[in-house]
């Protein structure tokens, strides 16, 4: 962790896209959250709260959480009183996981991260109301821009080591995964066990490959495809196609950052500085 | 920037990846699909639920009692107590998982 000038600032004008495809996934979630919550408040309906002193969801709970998330989801979309908005969203977010554990999902969690990224490293520079208005800085710190990088590539790793560990452990998990239904469901007879195992071996290669080419200029454009026809494929293949679609939506906006160059040392950045 | 404030980053920055590749690396000794480990597969298990009476058996469908079925949240070890709260005059629970063949029994406390 010596080589970047992690106190350092960069022009990071390519987050804003980050910043609106995040925004956009946590509005579709939020639509999402709020069919849960209300859910949630109808009675027989099992309760399971990380911590007991948490309220139980209520019709008034469900309304201010609903609202909070979604217009902060829209103002951090729009870049508007950002660092707000994404503080409220992400806190929302972080909140809605610690009400209760059948509100969990790795999107949810996923998106909660990135907004807390994107609020710190400054993503409403550029692309919004707050730059319009002349109230938001144009530069971004270094270590907020490799924070975000370093999140897609543990998520690629993480979710290709767990799929290699699936795979030993229970080949019916992947298999049940799949669409049964509707005009993109994969037929019963065609999900053979060489098959799921030919398609999990496919998702491991591509994960592990997009965590390492996204970081090489060189390959980051053929990534960046790669990454979009491998989400699309998720998201039309897979059972939980709409999560798997503002999961795979997060992680493409979260490419952005990779777009953003990093200075490699502290004296090259010095150099350029002194140039400007 | 003052040498507090650099320190300051790099703990933070430090904190942050030791988190985020601690967690998922521990999760991936647990038992699947864990939580917090980018597991993107985590279809839900399969478990029949039928509930005992003074009448007789009934089967029910554990989706009518829960917010959201998920693979990372075993419905078998937290349905049944809520079961025997919300359902009235059920003696007891049983829980047939797909893995299993013999059910697993609940009894509820009496009232």
């Amino acid at each position: 962790m010596t080589g970047l000038p992690w106190d350092g600032r960069i022009d990071a004008c390519d987050l804003a896209w980050a910043r609106i495809g995040v925004g956009v996934a946590a509005l579709g979630e939020g639509v999402y959250a709020t069919l849960l919550f209300d859910r949630a408040t109808t009675p027989g309906v099992l309760r399971v709260p990380v911590v007991d002193w948490l309220p139980a969801p209520s019709s008034l709970l469900v309304l201010i959480m609903g609202a909070l998330w979604l217009a902060a989801a829209a103002g951090f979309a729009v870049g508007f009183r950002t660092r707000t908005s994404g503080t409220v969203l992400a806190a929302t977010m972080a909140f809605t996981l610690m009400l209760d554990l059948q509100f969990y999902s790795n999107h949810l969690y996923l998106l909660a991260l990135l907004v807390v990224l994107l609020t710190a490293a400054n993503a409403g520079g550029y692309r919004s109301f707050d730059s319009g208005a002349g109230r938001a800085p144009h530069a971004s710190p270094v270590w907020g821009v490799f924070l975000l990088r370093a999140q897609v590539s543990i998520v690629y790793v993480f979710a290709a080591l767990s799929t290699v560990k699936l795979a030993y452990a229970s080949e019916a998990i992947l298999a049940a995964s799949f669409r049964r239904t509707g005009a993109l469901a994969i037929p019963d007879g065609w999900l053979t066990p060489d098959l799921v195992g030919a398609l999990a071996a496919a998702s491991i290669f591509v994960e592990l490959w997009l965590a390492i080419a996204l970081w090489s200029p060189r390959r980051r454009r053929a990534a960046t495809l790669v990454g979009a026809a491998y989400h699309a494929a998720l998201t039309a293949l897979a059972a939980e196609g709409l999560a798997l679609a503002i999961f795979g939506l997060a992680m493409l906006s979260a490419y952005a950052a990779f777009y953003v160059p990093l200075p490699l040392t502290a004296s090259r950045l010095e150099l350029e500085e002194g140039v400007a | 920037m003052s040498q507090a404030s650099r320190s300051h980053t790099r703990f933070l920055v430090s904190a942050y990846l030791l988190l985020q590749v601690g967690i998922p690396a521990v999760q991936l000794a647990a038992p699947d699909p864990a939580r917090y480990g980018w597991q993107m597969f985590d279809a839900v298990a399969d478990a029949d639920f039928v509930l005992i009476d003074d009448i007789g058996p009934s089967t029910i469908d554990p989706r009518d009692f829960v917010v959201a079925s998920r693979g990372d949240l075993d419905a078998a070890s937290y349905l049944p107590a809520h079961l025997c709260a919300v359902v009235p005059e059920t003696n007891e629970v049983r829980v047939l998982r797909s893995a299993d063949t013999i059910p697993s029994v609940f009894p509820c406390a009496a009232p």
